[in-house]
């Protein structure tokens, strides 16, 4: 049964029993392939953000200076290749769980679905091959990442302050556009059909039962959840509805407040070309 | 100010601790090296959360869900905080590598976190 299957993996990858892997981790088959939906699901504010294959360029570049740093202090350093090609799938869970597959972790998240799993054996061969004196040096307060970070210029982050105001009003308060109010009032009438009542997705996401033991994995009344969640999602339209209105109501605000967010992208820029200058020049 | 440090577990889930009380310090008196802390008040102040960011979702306990407001990230990797359980919601905060926050006020973070995860 590919369910129990897929749980099975779940259960293996989150005790940590995978087989080591190299440090630089081999390009894998995406173990859960996103819907064309969840991959439509783009909105104006992600402009303003860095993506995951921005963060990974970052973080190789700082790999490369790290490297050098240890080196000069008589310790080894091993670079990760971080997939600087990732796609932008940042917006997956926003709304809640959106695919069928997904929904047979309830709404637990699966290992490799946020981040790819050959970069978590990477992440966690590093760690298991340093010793803790070669951690003090690398992560130390005075530590060689802390030198990298700010020469690629993390402490040049601009404020933040109205684009995650504006991140969460967006969510919630496009929820009473008219159109979204609709789809959320047959949302919830599919769920009530199917025995469960919440005001929105997200209420049901949040739901504390699925978060009071994270180590246990997803019940089986979460699964049952999640599962009608998804479904009555499809049903309604709620997704596709609601992700218009947000686009709507991102780009209003970009206008409004557009020196802002030109200043936020700057910023952004700068620090990508002295990333891509690092992995340039090594 | 007396402060708790609760140790968070996080590959087989969430097993806070009590581990002492200490006295606020300057800013990298407390969190170790190769670990990220959330605080629940900013400056790193009152009680220290401590995590090792693994292959899936952590769901903020109880005293710092919804209650974070400063952090340390001393890991190699960045930090994602989402406002909902399940890595769900609003994508409210990224902690770059080897970074500090003393005040999420400042970026109208505070008060919001509800899960987080290794990028």
């Amino acid at each position: 049964m590919p369910r129990l299957t897929s749980l099975a993996c779940f259960a293996l990858l989150v005790t940590g029993c995978g087989a080591p892997a190299p440090p630089s981790p081999a390009r894998t088959t995406e173990p859960f392939p996103p819907t064309e939906q969840v991959k439509a699901l783009r909105l104006p504010l992600d402009a303003y953000s860095f993506s995951d294959a921005e963060l990974y360029t970052i973080s190789n570049a700082e790999d490369v200076l790290i490297a050098r740093c240890m080196r000069a202090k008589g310790y080894t350093w091993q670079r990760i290749n971080r997939p600087a090609d990732a796609p932008d799938l940042r917006n997956r869970r926003r709304y809640g769980v959106a695919e069928a597959k997904i929904a047979e972790f309830g709404y637990h998240v699966p290992a490799g679905l946020l981040t790819p799993i050959s970069l978590e054996r990477a992440y966690d061969e590093q760690e298991r091959t340093l010793s803790d004196e070669a951690k003090e040096v690398a992560f130390g307060a005075d530590g060689c990442g802390r030198a990298a970070a700010k020469e690629l210029g993390a402490d040049n982050n601009a404020d933040q302050a109205v684009l995650a105001q504006t991140s969460r009003s967006s969510l919630y308060d496009s929820l009473k556009q008219p159109l979204v109010s609709a789809a959320l009032s047959s949302w919830r009438a599919c769920m009530h059909r199917a025995g469960f009542d919440y005001p929105d997705p997200l209420a049901a996401m949040a739901d504390p039962r699925w978060s009071s033991n994270d180590s246990a994995g997803p019940s089986k009344p979460e699964i049952a959840t999640a599962t009608a969640d998804v479904t009555c999602k499809d049903n309604s339209g709620l997704v596709d509805v609601w992700h218009a209105a947000e686009v709507q109501y991102q780009t209003q605000a970009v206008e409004q407040h557009s020196s802002y967010f030109s200043g936020l992208r700057t910023t952004m820029t700068k620090q990508l070309a002295a990333a891509r200058a690092v992995l340039t020049h090594p | 100010m007396r402060r708790k440090i609760v140790a968070a577990a996080l590959i087989v889930g969430i097993q806070p601790v009590l581990v002492g009380l200490a006295t606020a310090g300057p800013a990298f008196a407390d969190c170790p090296a190769n670990t990220f802390c959330l605080y629940q008040t900013h400056d790193y102040q009152d009680g220290e959360y401590r995590y090792a960011p693994t292959t899936t979702c952590t769901n903020l306990g109880a005293g710092i869900d919804n209650n974070a407001n400063s952090m340390r990230n001393y890991r190699s990797y960045r930090v994602r905080l989402w406002d909902l359980p399940g890595c769900g919601g609003s994508l409210i905060y990224t902690a770059l590598a080897f970074s500090y926050d003393s005040d999420f006020g400042n970026n109208g973070f505070s008060n919001k976190a509800s899960s987080l995860k290794r990028i």
